[in-house]
């Protein structure tokens, strides 16, 4: 899904060091307001547990449709860890991923600003698609598509505004082309939503309380 | 047996229509670039040089793990026991 499939270098360090500080900032900001809960909530620090081992496994897993591509759950992390826990868990998931040869260990910021993306958006619509749509399903896969959307014009605007080193196309080119990259990908995002509203249903029918909602 | 809400119906009706408008334009740009693999699919856009494609790893079910196997198994079972234990100190 969403994720910058380049090798180290080819972002120039100027922009490695950019989007390292804003994923840092974020992170940061992660950090501050699991720390300021005054009880930690044991629930949600096992279900990162079990997201970041999830996701880890799934993202490295190449699936032959759309020529070859893998899943995120990134929205699903959202769903059920929350978007602050959730941006702590796909920094591990992509530093995980960098250390078995999945992306660069440079496009790490990147990376982890575009996932973070997907886990805030994936969270956000769940929660406020709450009141019109109260089944898990549908609401657990609408966020989803929007969350890799959203993560997917994320990477957008990162490579094109770091620039790729040693490509000589224009701004508008290196556009055009990863527009169709990311619809491609949204054809893949759709197999997630289904598959994560069929996971947050499940949960939703036998722990609702994992979900933060009453039975 | 779980009852049925008002927004249940609108909201299935919503993901399904959005799912399929979501596949068609997948379709059409997958049309249009060609049978490719993701990382392929990134070089060939931005004009860069081809390295080993993942067809060259993929067996013969099509499903293949990115990166290196052994490191990913190793990293895995150590998430798997760090789950285990942390589900075991806090007992969700």
């Amino acid at each position: 899904m969403a994720h910058i499939h380049l090798e180290d270098g080819s972002f120039s360090l100027f922009f490695v060091l950019v989007w390292w500080a804003a994923a840092i900032i974020l992170v940061g900001i992660a950090i501050y307001l699991i720390r300021a809960e005054k009880k930690p909530d044991r629930r949600k620090i096992t279900l990162a547990a079990f997201c970041t081992a999830a996701a880890f496994a799934i993202f490295q897993v190449s699936i032959p449709i759309f020529g070859g591509v893998h899943l995120n759950l990134t929205p699903l992390i959202g769903i059920l860890a929350g978007p602050a826990a959730g941006s702590l868990v796909v920094l591990i998931i992509n530093i995980l991923s960098s250390a078995i040869g999945h992306g660069g260990w440079g496009l790490i910021g990147a990376n982890t600003l575009v996932n973070i993306v997907e886990v805030v958006v994936g969270y956000s619509c769940f929660r406020l698609l709450k009141s019109t749509i109260p089944a898990f399903l549908p609401r657990a896969g609408i966020a989803t598509i929007a969350g890799l959307l959203c993560g997917n014009i994320a990477m957008i605007l990162i490579i094109v505004i770091s620039g790729v080193q040693g490509v000589n196309q224009s701004p508008g080119q290196i556009l055009a082309g990863l527009s169709l990259i990311a619809a491609v990908n949204m054809g893949v995002a759709v197999i997630e939503a289904f598959i994560t509203g069929l996971i947050v249903a499940y949960i939703g029918k036998v722990r609702p309380d994992l979900l933060g909602e009453e039975k | 047996m779980t009852e049925k809400k008002p927004g249940d119906t609108k909201g299935l009706v919503i993901f399904i229509g959005l799912g399929l408008l979501v596949i068609v334009i997948s379709l059409v740009a997958y049309n249009a670039t060609g049978d490719m693999g993701i990382e392929e699919r990134f070089t060939h856009t931005l004009g860069l040089e081809t390295g080993s494609t993942e067809a060259d790893n993929n067996g013969w079910s099509g499903i293949a793990i990115e990166g290196s196997t052994w490191l990913y198994a190793v990293l895995l079972g150590g998430l798997v026991v760090a789950c285990y234990l942390v589900f075991r100190h806090f007992r969700i």
